[in-house]
Protein backbone atom coordinates (compact mmCIF):
# COMPACT_ATOMS: atom_id res chain seq x y z
CA UNK A 1 0.00 0.00 0.00
CA UNK A 2 2.98 2.25 0.38
CA UNK A 3 2.82 2.70 -3.40
CA UNK A 4 1.48 6.23 -3.13
CA UNK A 5 -0.57 6.40 0.03
CA UNK A 6 2.20 8.19 1.90
CA UNK A 7 2.63 10.76 -0.83
CA UNK A 8 -1.13 11.22 -1.20
CA UNK A 9 -1.56 11.59 2.54
CA UNK A 10 1.30 14.02 2.92
CA UNK A 11 0.14 16.18 0.05
CA UNK A 12 -3.46 16.05 1.33
CA UNK A 13 -2.26 17.16 4.74
CA UNK A 14 -0.18 19.95 3.28
CA UNK A 15 -3.33 21.44 1.74
CA UNK A 16 -5.05 21.81 5.13
CA UNK A 17 -5.47 25.52 5.73
CA UNK A 18 -3.98 26.42 9.10
CA UNK A 19 -5.72 29.02 11.26
CA UNK A 20 -3.68 31.79 12.77
CA UNK A 21 -1.79 30.76 15.89
CA UNK A 22 -3.88 31.85 18.93
CA UNK A 23 -0.85 33.19 20.76
CA UNK A 24 -2.77 35.34 23.23
CA UNK A 25 -4.91 32.43 24.33
CA UNK A 26 -1.90 30.12 24.56
CA UNK A 27 0.02 32.67 26.58
CA UNK A 28 -2.88 33.31 28.96
CA UNK A 29 -3.66 29.64 29.48
CA UNK A 30 -0.02 28.79 30.00
CA UNK A 31 0.27 31.40 32.72
CA UNK A 32 -2.94 30.25 34.40
CA UNK A 33 -1.72 26.66 34.33
CA UNK A 34 1.64 27.69 35.78
CA UNK A 35 -0.13 29.47 38.60
CA UNK A 36 -2.20 26.35 39.21
CA UNK A 37 0.93 24.19 39.28
CA UNK A 38 2.52 26.59 41.73
CA UNK A 39 -0.53 26.24 43.92
CA UNK A 40 -0.32 22.47 43.73
CA UNK A 41 3.35 22.56 44.70
CA UNK A 42 2.53 24.73 47.68
CA UNK A 43 -0.28 22.36 48.57
CA UNK A 44 2.11 19.43 48.43
CA UNK A 45 4.52 21.25 50.72
CA UNK A 46 1.72 22.07 53.13
CA UNK A 47 0.56 18.49 53.16
CA UNK A 48 4.08 17.46 54.03
CA UNK A 49 3.97 19.99 56.83
CA UNK A 50 0.86 18.38 58.22
CA UNK A 51 2.61 15.02 58.18
CA UNK A 52 5.57 16.48 59.99
CA UNK A 53 3.19 18.21 62.30
CA UNK A 54 1.75 14.98 63.50
CA UNK A 55 5.09 13.50 64.31
CA UNK A 56 6.26 16.63 66.03
CA UNK A 57 3.07 17.29 67.88
CA UNK A 58 2.65 13.92 69.42
CA UNK A 59 6.17 12.66 69.81
CA UNK A 60 5.00 9.13 69.38
CA UNK A 61 2.68 7.55 66.86
CA UNK A 62 -0.29 9.51 65.61
CA UNK A 63 -3.33 9.09 63.53
CA UNK A 64 -5.54 11.72 62.07
CA UNK A 65 -9.09 10.80 61.37
CA UNK A 66 -11.75 12.23 59.14
CA UNK A 67 -10.33 13.20 55.76
CA UNK A 68 -7.08 14.33 57.29
CA UNK A 69 -5.60 11.06 58.32
CA UNK A 70 -2.28 9.43 58.79
CA UNK A 71 -1.70 5.77 59.16
CA UNK A 72 1.40 3.90 59.98
CA UNK A 73 2.62 1.07 57.84
CA UNK A 74 5.92 -0.31 58.96
CA UNK A 75 8.29 2.62 58.89
CA UNK A 76 6.45 4.57 56.25
CA UNK A 77 4.02 7.27 57.20
CA UNK A 78 1.30 8.26 54.78
CA UNK A 79 -1.23 10.99 54.87
CA UNK A 80 -4.63 11.19 53.33
CA UNK A 81 -5.87 14.62 52.44
CA UNK A 82 -8.82 13.98 50.22
CA UNK A 83 -9.86 17.58 49.74
CA UNK A 84 -8.79 21.10 50.54
CA UNK A 85 -9.64 24.69 49.75
CA UNK A 86 -7.11 27.44 49.33
CA UNK A 87 -6.89 31.15 48.80
CA UNK A 88 -3.93 33.15 47.57
CA UNK A 89 -3.50 36.67 49.01
CA UNK A 90 -6.78 36.37 50.92
CA UNK A 91 -8.93 39.36 51.68
CA UNK A 92 -10.59 39.71 55.05
CA UNK A 93 -13.86 38.15 53.87
CA UNK A 94 -12.05 35.23 52.26
CA UNK A 95 -9.93 34.64 55.34
CA UNK A 96 -12.96 34.67 57.63
CA UNK A 97 -14.67 32.25 55.29
CA UNK A 98 -11.67 29.90 55.34
CA UNK A 99 -11.54 29.59 59.11
CA UNK A 100 -15.22 30.05 59.95
CA UNK A 101 -16.14 26.37 59.87
CA UNK A 102 -13.00 24.97 61.46
CA UNK A 103 -13.67 22.16 63.91
CA UNK A 104 -11.64 23.93 66.62
CA UNK A 105 -11.41 27.49 68.00
CA UNK A 106 -8.64 28.90 65.85
CA UNK A 107 -5.87 30.80 67.61
CA UNK A 108 -4.03 32.51 64.78
CA UNK A 109 -0.33 33.31 64.82
CA UNK A 110 0.36 36.64 66.52
CA UNK A 111 3.51 38.55 67.36
CA UNK A 112 4.71 38.59 63.77
CA UNK A 113 6.82 41.61 62.78
CA UNK A 114 5.09 44.69 61.30
CA UNK A 115 4.68 44.55 57.54
CA UNK A 116 3.93 40.81 57.51
CA UNK A 117 1.09 39.69 55.27
CA UNK A 118 -0.77 36.46 54.69
CA UNK A 119 0.03 34.87 51.31
CA UNK A 120 -1.97 31.64 51.44
CA UNK A 121 -4.56 29.87 53.51
CA UNK A 122 -5.28 26.17 53.03
CA UNK A 123 -8.06 24.43 54.88
CA UNK A 124 -8.56 20.69 54.93
CA UNK A 125 -10.96 18.95 54.74
CA UNK A 126 -12.58 21.51 52.53
CA UNK A 127 -15.83 22.34 54.32
CA UNK A 128 -15.10 21.74 57.99
CA UNK A 129 -11.34 21.96 58.29
CA UNK A 130 -9.56 20.15 61.06
CA UNK A 131 -6.22 21.48 59.80
CA UNK A 132 -5.28 24.93 58.52
CA UNK A 133 -2.04 25.96 56.87
CA UNK A 134 -1.41 29.70 56.87
CA UNK A 135 1.62 31.15 55.10
CA UNK A 136 3.12 34.53 55.94
CA UNK A 137 5.72 36.69 54.24
CA UNK A 138 7.48 39.82 55.38
CA UNK A 139 9.49 41.51 52.64
CA UNK A 140 11.24 43.83 55.08
CA UNK A 141 12.58 41.17 57.44
CA UNK A 142 12.71 38.31 54.93
CA UNK A 143 10.35 36.22 57.07
CA UNK A 144 8.69 33.30 55.31
CA UNK A 145 6.75 31.01 57.57
CA UNK A 146 3.92 28.53 57.25
CA UNK A 147 1.99 27.68 60.38
CA UNK A 148 0.01 24.47 60.62
CA UNK A 149 -2.89 24.62 63.04
CA UNK A 150 -4.45 21.24 63.80
CA UNK A 151 -7.47 20.18 65.78
CA UNK A 152 -6.04 17.94 68.53
CA UNK A 153 -9.23 15.88 68.51
CA UNK A 154 -8.26 14.30 65.21
CA UNK A 155 -4.88 13.27 66.53
CA UNK A 156 -4.76 10.00 68.39
CA UNK A 157 -1.83 9.51 70.68
CA UNK A 158 -0.08 6.23 71.18
CA UNK A 159 0.51 3.40 68.80
CA UNK A 160 3.51 2.66 66.69
CA UNK A 161 6.31 5.16 66.47
CA UNK A 162 5.72 7.36 63.48
CA UNK A 163 8.82 7.80 61.40
CA UNK A 164 9.08 10.21 58.56
CA UNK A 165 10.81 9.31 55.34
CA UNK A 166 10.92 12.68 53.68
CA UNK A 167 10.63 15.06 56.57
CA UNK A 168 11.69 14.91 60.13
CA UNK A 169 9.75 16.09 63.19
CA UNK A 170 13.05 17.53 64.39
CA UNK A 171 12.65 20.19 61.69
CA UNK A 172 9.48 21.57 63.27
CA UNK A 173 8.64 23.56 66.42
CA UNK A 174 5.41 22.51 68.07
CA UNK A 175 3.28 23.80 70.87
CA UNK A 176 -0.27 23.91 72.12
CA UNK A 177 -2.23 27.16 72.00
CA UNK A 178 -5.80 27.19 73.29
CA UNK A 179 -7.54 24.19 71.77
CA UNK A 180 -5.14 23.60 68.91
CA UNK A 181 -1.82 22.09 68.05
CA UNK A 182 0.56 24.55 66.37
CA UNK A 183 3.42 23.51 64.14
CA UNK A 184 6.02 25.73 62.62
CA UNK A 185 8.87 24.54 60.38
CA UNK A 186 12.25 25.63 61.64
CA UNK A 187 12.61 28.43 59.11
CA UNK A 188 12.68 30.97 61.91
CA UNK A 189 15.24 31.19 64.75
CA UNK A 190 14.40 29.40 68.00
CA UNK A 191 14.16 32.69 69.94
CA UNK A 192 11.64 34.02 67.44
CA UNK A 193 9.64 30.80 67.67
CA UNK A 194 9.61 31.07 71.47
CA UNK A 195 8.33 34.63 71.22
CA UNK A 196 5.55 33.60 68.80
CA UNK A 197 4.66 30.65 71.03
CA UNK A 198 4.38 32.89 74.09
CA UNK A 199 2.22 35.40 72.19
CA UNK A 200 -0.13 32.72 70.91
CA UNK A 201 -0.47 30.94 74.26
CA UNK A 202 -1.74 34.09 75.95
CA UNK A 203 -4.06 35.16 73.13
CA UNK A 204 -7.72 34.48 72.46
CA UNK A 205 -9.19 33.39 69.11
CA UNK A 206 -11.04 36.71 68.65
CA UNK A 207 -7.98 38.73 69.61
CA UNK A 208 -5.76 36.90 67.13
CA UNK A 209 -8.34 37.39 64.38
CA UNK A 210 -8.31 41.14 65.03
CA UNK A 211 -4.52 41.14 64.99
CA UNK A 212 -4.53 39.30 61.66
CA UNK A 213 -6.80 41.81 59.88
CA UNK A 214 -3.97 44.23 58.98
CA UNK A 215 -2.06 41.32 57.44
CA UNK A 216 -4.82 40.57 54.93
CA UNK A 217 -5.11 41.99 51.42
CA UNK A 218 -7.60 44.81 50.95
CA UNK A 219 -7.67 44.40 47.17
CA UNK A 220 -7.83 41.42 44.83
CA UNK A 221 -4.29 40.65 43.66
CA UNK A 222 -4.49 39.06 40.20
CA UNK A 223 -1.50 37.14 38.87
CA UNK A 224 1.54 37.62 41.06
CA UNK A 225 1.91 41.36 41.64
CA UNK A 226 5.04 42.69 43.30
CA UNK A 227 3.64 46.06 44.35
CA UNK A 228 0.67 44.91 46.43
CA UNK A 229 1.72 46.78 49.54
CA UNK A 230 2.12 50.05 47.64
CA UNK A 231 -1.12 49.52 45.72
CA UNK A 232 -3.01 49.04 48.98
CA UNK A 233 -1.95 52.52 50.02
CA UNK A 234 -3.59 54.00 46.94
CA UNK A 235 -6.70 51.80 46.77
CA UNK A 236 -9.82 53.61 47.96
CA UNK A 237 -11.91 51.89 50.60
CA UNK A 238 -15.06 52.20 48.54
CA UNK A 239 -15.86 50.22 45.40
CA UNK A 240 -14.07 47.10 44.27
CA UNK A 241 -10.35 47.24 43.67
CA UNK A 242 -8.02 44.84 41.89
CA UNK A 243 -4.33 44.87 41.10
CA UNK A 244 -3.05 43.18 37.94
CA UNK A 245 0.58 42.20 37.53
CA UNK A 246 2.84 43.16 34.66
CA UNK A 247 2.24 39.95 32.70
CA UNK A 248 -1.46 40.54 32.81
CA UNK A 249 -1.12 44.11 31.61
CA UNK A 250 0.20 42.60 28.38
CA UNK A 251 -3.11 40.89 27.76
CA UNK A 252 -5.22 43.98 28.41
CA UNK A 253 -5.42 45.00 24.74
CA UNK A 254 -6.49 41.53 23.61
CA UNK A 255 -9.10 41.17 26.36
CA UNK A 256 -10.46 44.64 25.65
CA UNK A 257 -10.77 43.84 21.95
CA UNK A 258 -12.65 40.64 22.77
CA UNK A 259 -14.88 42.30 25.37
CA UNK A 260 -13.71 39.90 28.08
CA UNK A 261 -13.21 40.56 31.80
CA UNK A 262 -10.25 39.88 34.08
CA UNK A 263 -11.11 36.87 36.19
CA UNK A 264 -10.17 36.42 39.81
CA UNK A 265 -8.93 32.86 40.22
CA UNK A 266 -7.23 33.13 43.61
CA UNK A 267 -9.68 30.83 45.34
CA UNK A 268 -9.24 27.17 44.49
CA UNK A 269 -10.73 23.87 45.50
CA UNK A 270 -9.19 20.43 45.26
CA UNK A 271 -11.13 17.22 45.79
CA UNK A 272 -10.71 13.53 45.06
CA UNK A 273 -6.97 13.54 45.66
CA UNK A 274 -5.80 10.09 44.57
CA UNK A 275 -2.96 8.31 46.32
CA UNK A 276 -0.15 6.41 44.68
CA UNK A 277 2.01 4.30 46.98
CA UNK A 278 0.74 6.30 49.92
CA UNK A 279 1.62 9.68 48.41
CA UNK A 280 -0.95 12.17 47.16
CA UNK A 281 -0.94 12.58 43.38
CA UNK A 282 -2.12 16.17 42.98
CA UNK A 283 -1.68 16.07 39.23
CA UNK A 284 -4.64 13.69 39.01
CA UNK A 285 -6.76 15.36 41.66
CA UNK A 286 -9.92 17.15 40.70
CA UNK A 287 -9.12 20.82 41.10
CA UNK A 288 -10.67 24.03 39.92
CA UNK A 289 -10.34 27.71 40.51
CA UNK A 290 -13.29 29.89 41.36
CA UNK A 291 -13.74 32.31 38.47
CA UNK A 292 -15.29 35.52 39.59
CA UNK A 293 -15.14 38.70 37.59
CA UNK A 294 -12.53 40.99 39.13
CA UNK A 295 -12.53 43.64 36.43
CA UNK A 296 -15.55 43.77 34.11
CA UNK A 297 -15.14 44.22 30.34
CA UNK A 298 -15.80 47.95 30.66
CA UNK A 299 -13.00 48.23 33.21
CA UNK A 300 -10.63 46.31 30.96
CA UNK A 301 -11.40 48.75 28.13
CA UNK A 302 -10.73 51.62 30.53
CA UNK A 303 -7.33 50.14 31.47
CA UNK A 304 -6.55 49.68 27.78
CA UNK A 305 -7.39 53.34 27.21
CA UNK A 306 -5.09 54.38 30.05
CA UNK A 307 -2.22 52.21 28.79
CA UNK A 308 -2.68 53.58 25.27
CA UNK A 309 -2.62 57.14 26.51
CA UNK A 310 0.37 56.44 28.76
CA UNK A 311 2.50 54.37 26.47
CA UNK A 312 0.98 54.31 22.98
CA UNK A 313 -0.54 51.24 21.35
CA UNK A 314 2.06 48.80 22.73
CA UNK A 315 0.49 48.81 26.16
CA UNK A 316 3.50 47.27 27.97
CA UNK A 317 4.04 49.89 30.64
CA UNK A 318 6.54 47.94 32.81
CA UNK A 319 4.06 48.51 35.57
CA UNK A 320 1.28 46.94 37.55
CA UNK A 321 -2.20 48.39 37.28
CA UNK A 322 -4.54 49.13 40.15
CA UNK A 323 -8.21 49.29 39.21
CA UNK A 324 -11.09 50.68 41.22
CA UNK A 325 -14.69 51.27 40.31
CA UNK A 326 -16.21 53.78 42.75
CA UNK A 327 -19.51 53.99 40.84
CA UNK A 328 -21.12 53.07 37.55
CA UNK A 329 -20.02 56.27 35.80
CA UNK A 330 -16.27 56.19 36.27
CA UNK A 331 -13.22 54.03 36.77
CA UNK A 332 -10.08 54.94 38.70
CA UNK A 333 -6.84 53.50 37.49
CA UNK A 334 -3.27 53.77 38.80
CA UNK A 335 -0.17 52.65 36.94
CA UNK A 336 2.37 51.49 39.50
CA UNK A 337 5.85 51.18 37.98
CA UNK A 338 7.94 48.16 38.91
CA UNK A 339 10.85 50.50 39.46
CA UNK A 340 10.57 51.97 42.97
CA UNK A 341 12.09 55.25 41.76
CA UNK A 342 9.37 55.90 39.17
CA UNK A 343 6.16 57.69 40.05
CA UNK A 344 2.73 56.18 40.47
CA UNK A 345 0.28 57.84 38.07
CA UNK A 346 -3.45 58.14 38.67
CA UNK A 347 -6.19 58.41 36.07
CA UNK A 348 -9.94 58.70 35.94
CA UNK A 349 -11.77 57.18 33.00
CA UNK A 350 -15.30 58.00 31.94
CA UNK A 351 -17.17 54.68 31.84
CA UNK A 352 -19.23 55.74 28.81
CA UNK A 353 -16.76 57.58 26.59
CA UNK A 354 -13.52 56.05 27.94
CA UNK A 355 -12.03 59.53 28.06
CA UNK A 356 -8.88 59.45 30.20
CA UNK A 357 -8.04 62.25 32.60
CA UNK A 358 -4.87 62.39 34.72
CA UNK A 359 -5.43 62.91 38.43
CA UNK A 360 -3.12 64.10 41.13
CA UNK A 361 -3.51 60.83 43.01
CA UNK B 1 11.90 11.95 13.03
CA UNK B 2 10.74 15.02 11.20
CA UNK B 3 11.87 18.25 12.84
CA UNK B 4 9.08 20.45 14.13
CA UNK B 5 11.30 23.48 14.42
CA UNK B 6 14.98 24.32 13.89
CA UNK B 7 17.17 23.18 16.77
CA UNK B 8 18.38 26.71 17.49
CA UNK B 9 14.80 27.88 18.13
CA UNK B 10 14.20 24.93 20.44
CA UNK B 11 17.48 25.59 22.25
CA UNK B 12 16.69 29.26 22.70
CA UNK B 13 13.22 28.46 24.01
CA UNK B 14 14.67 26.02 26.55
CA UNK B 15 16.55 28.89 28.16
CA UNK B 16 13.19 30.33 29.18
CA UNK B 17 13.40 33.44 27.02
CA UNK B 18 9.75 34.42 26.56
CA UNK B 19 10.21 35.73 23.01
CA UNK B 20 12.01 32.53 21.97
CA UNK B 21 9.25 30.38 23.47
CA UNK B 22 6.65 32.30 21.49
CA UNK B 23 8.76 31.97 18.33
CA UNK B 24 8.84 28.24 18.91
CA UNK B 25 5.07 28.07 19.41
CA UNK B 26 4.60 29.99 16.16
CA UNK B 27 6.93 27.57 14.36
CA UNK B 28 5.28 24.37 15.58
CA UNK B 29 1.67 25.53 15.38
CA UNK B 30 1.04 24.60 11.70
CA UNK B 31 2.46 21.12 12.22
CA UNK B 32 0.52 20.60 15.43
CA UNK B 33 -2.72 21.71 13.81
CA UNK B 34 -2.27 19.58 10.70
CA UNK B 35 -1.29 16.46 12.65
CA UNK B 36 -4.25 16.93 15.00
CA UNK B 37 -6.62 17.55 12.06
CA UNK B 38 -5.41 14.36 10.41
CA UNK B 39 -6.03 12.18 13.43
CA UNK B 40 -9.23 13.76 14.76
CA UNK B 41 -10.81 14.61 11.38
CA UNK B 42 -12.35 17.88 12.47
CA UNK B 43 -10.93 21.39 12.27
CA UNK B 44 -12.53 22.68 15.46
CA UNK B 45 -11.35 19.73 17.53
CA UNK B 46 -7.94 19.91 15.88
CA UNK B 47 -7.64 23.53 16.91
CA UNK B 48 -8.49 22.59 20.51
CA UNK B 49 -5.91 19.80 20.52
CA UNK B 50 -3.21 21.91 18.85
CA UNK B 51 -3.83 24.81 21.19
CA UNK B 52 -3.62 22.54 24.22
CA UNK B 53 -0.37 21.08 22.88
CA UNK B 54 1.08 24.55 22.36
CA UNK B 55 0.05 25.58 25.88
CA UNK B 56 2.06 22.62 27.19
CA UNK B 57 5.04 23.58 25.01
CA UNK B 58 4.79 27.18 26.24
CA UNK B 59 4.61 26.05 29.83
CA UNK B 60 7.09 23.21 29.97
CA UNK B 61 9.74 23.77 27.32
CA UNK B 62 12.06 25.10 30.02
CA UNK B 63 12.09 21.73 31.73
CA UNK B 64 12.71 19.66 28.59
CA UNK B 65 15.83 17.58 29.26
CA UNK B 66 17.46 18.10 25.83
CA UNK B 67 16.87 19.79 22.50
CA UNK B 68 17.08 16.40 20.77
CA UNK B 69 14.16 15.14 22.84
CA UNK B 70 11.86 17.86 21.51
CA UNK B 71 10.51 16.08 18.43
CA UNK B 72 9.45 12.92 20.21
CA UNK B 73 8.08 14.98 23.10
CA UNK B 74 5.89 17.10 20.87
CA UNK B 75 4.61 14.10 18.93
CA UNK B 76 3.57 12.54 22.23
CA UNK B 77 1.83 15.72 23.35
CA UNK B 78 -0.09 16.29 20.11
CA UNK B 79 -1.21 12.67 19.90
CA UNK B 80 -2.24 12.62 23.54
CA UNK B 81 -4.21 15.86 23.26
CA UNK B 82 -5.82 14.69 20.03
CA UNK B 83 -6.88 11.48 21.71
CA UNK B 84 -8.28 13.51 24.58
CA UNK B 85 -10.47 15.76 22.42
CA UNK B 86 -11.53 12.75 20.39
CA UNK B 87 -12.68 10.94 23.52
CA UNK B 88 -14.73 13.97 24.57
CA UNK B 89 -16.17 14.48 21.10
CA UNK B 90 -16.51 11.29 19.07
CA UNK B 91 -15.31 11.99 15.54
CA UNK B 92 -17.86 12.64 12.81
CA UNK B 93 -18.68 9.65 10.63
CA UNK B 94 -17.62 11.50 7.48
CA UNK B 95 -14.74 13.93 7.60
CA UNK B 96 -15.87 17.42 6.68
CA UNK B 97 -14.93 18.44 3.17
CA UNK B 98 -13.19 21.55 4.46
CA UNK B 99 -10.49 19.38 6.04
CA UNK B 100 -9.33 18.67 2.51
CA UNK B 101 -8.67 22.37 2.16
CA UNK B 102 -8.60 24.24 -1.13
CA UNK B 103 -7.16 21.32 -3.02
CA UNK B 104 -8.86 20.33 -6.26
CA UNK B 105 -7.39 16.89 -5.88
CA UNK B 106 -10.33 14.61 -5.14
CA UNK B 107 -7.94 11.94 -3.93
CA UNK B 108 -7.19 14.14 -0.92
CA UNK B 109 -10.80 13.86 0.15
CA UNK B 110 -10.64 10.13 -0.41
CA UNK B 111 -7.62 9.95 1.90
CA UNK B 112 -9.63 11.62 4.67
CA UNK B 113 -12.58 9.35 4.02
CA UNK B 114 -10.36 6.32 4.18
CA UNK B 115 -8.76 7.47 7.41
CA UNK B 116 -12.16 8.17 8.93
CA UNK B 117 -13.17 4.55 8.46
CA UNK B 118 -10.32 3.38 10.67
CA UNK B 119 -10.71 2.95 14.41
CA UNK B 120 -8.83 5.76 16.18
CA UNK B 121 -5.94 3.60 17.36
CA UNK B 122 -5.33 2.33 13.82
CA UNK B 123 -5.68 5.82 12.35
CA UNK B 124 -3.01 7.11 14.73
CA UNK B 125 -0.41 4.55 13.68
CA UNK B 126 -1.24 4.94 9.98
CA UNK B 127 -0.81 8.70 10.14
CA UNK B 128 2.46 8.51 12.05
CA UNK B 129 3.82 5.71 9.88
CA UNK B 130 2.79 6.88 6.42
CA UNK B 131 2.47 10.66 6.74
CA UNK B 132 5.18 11.36 9.28
CA UNK B 133 7.58 8.58 8.37
CA UNK B 134 8.02 7.45 11.94
CA UNK B 135 9.42 3.99 12.50
CA UNK B 136 7.20 1.55 14.33
CA UNK B 137 9.50 1.67 17.38
CA UNK B 138 9.16 5.45 17.44
CA UNK B 139 5.38 5.17 17.10
CA UNK B 140 5.35 2.77 20.03
CA UNK B 141 7.22 5.34 22.10
CA UNK B 142 4.96 8.21 21.02
CA UNK B 143 1.73 6.32 21.72
CA UNK B 144 3.17 4.54 24.74
CA UNK B 145 2.17 1.11 23.51
CA UNK B 146 4.24 -2.00 22.88
CA UNK B 147 6.04 -2.39 19.60
CA UNK B 148 4.11 -5.52 18.53
CA UNK B 149 0.89 -3.63 19.17
CA UNK B 150 1.92 -0.99 16.64
CA UNK B 151 2.71 -3.66 14.07
CA UNK B 152 -0.62 -5.38 14.63
CA UNK B 153 -2.55 -2.14 14.29
CA UNK B 154 -0.65 -1.25 11.18
CA UNK B 155 -1.33 -4.63 9.61
CA UNK B 156 -5.03 -4.42 10.36
CA UNK B 157 -5.22 -0.86 9.05
CA UNK B 158 -3.45 -1.85 5.83
CA UNK B 159 -5.89 -4.68 5.35
CA UNK B 160 -8.81 -2.33 5.74
CA UNK B 161 -7.34 0.42 3.59
CA UNK B 162 -6.31 -1.95 0.85
CA UNK B 163 -9.92 -2.44 -0.16
CA UNK B 164 -10.87 1.18 0.34
CA UNK B 165 -8.10 2.66 -1.74
CA UNK B 166 -8.05 0.10 -4.53
CA UNK B 167 -8.90 2.82 -7.01
CA UNK B 168 -5.64 4.50 -6.17
CA UNK B 169 -3.46 1.45 -6.39
CA UNK B 170 -0.45 2.37 -8.39
CA UNK B 171 -1.13 0.82 -11.77
CA UNK B 172 2.45 1.24 -12.83
CA UNK B 173 3.81 -0.72 -9.90
CA UNK B 174 3.94 -4.13 -11.63
CA UNK B 175 5.63 -2.59 -14.64
CA UNK B 176 8.16 -0.84 -12.41
CA UNK B 177 8.88 -4.04 -10.52
CA UNK B 178 9.47 -5.85 -13.77
CA UNK B 179 11.72 -3.07 -15.01
CA UNK B 180 13.71 -3.19 -11.77
CA UNK B 181 14.23 -6.93 -12.14
CA UNK B 182 15.58 -6.45 -15.64
CA UNK B 183 17.82 -3.58 -14.72
CA UNK B 184 19.21 -5.29 -11.65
Amino acid sequence: MSFDFSAKGRSARATIAVPEVPLNAIRARSRAARAHERTMRIAAVCTALVVVALGAGTGAGAKLYSTVRVWVSGEKASITVSSFDGVREPTSAEFHDAIAHATFPVVLPVGLPPGTHVTHVFSTPARHPSALVISYVNDRTGLKASFVLVDPKVVQLGGTLLRMQSASPRDVYDWRAGGELVLLPKTVPAAEADRLKAAMQTATPDGTLRATEPMLATISALGGPNRLELAERYAPRNGRSALIDRNQTRSVAALAAQGRPFLDMRVFHVTDVPYVNGAPDYARAHGWNARTVAIPPGGVRAIAAVLRSARGAGGDCACEVLFNQPNAAAYRIWTIPLSPSADVKAYEVDARTLAVVSRSR
Amino acid sequence: MERWAPAEIVSAARTGDEAAVERLVGAVWPGCFRLAATVVGDRGLAQDAAQEACVIVHRKIRSLRSTEAFDAWLYRIVMRESARVRRRNPAPAEPPAEIAGASDDTSALDVWRALATLPPEQRDVVVLFYFDDLKSEEIAAVLRVRHPTVRTRLARARERLRGLLDDYRDETAPARREMKQHVV
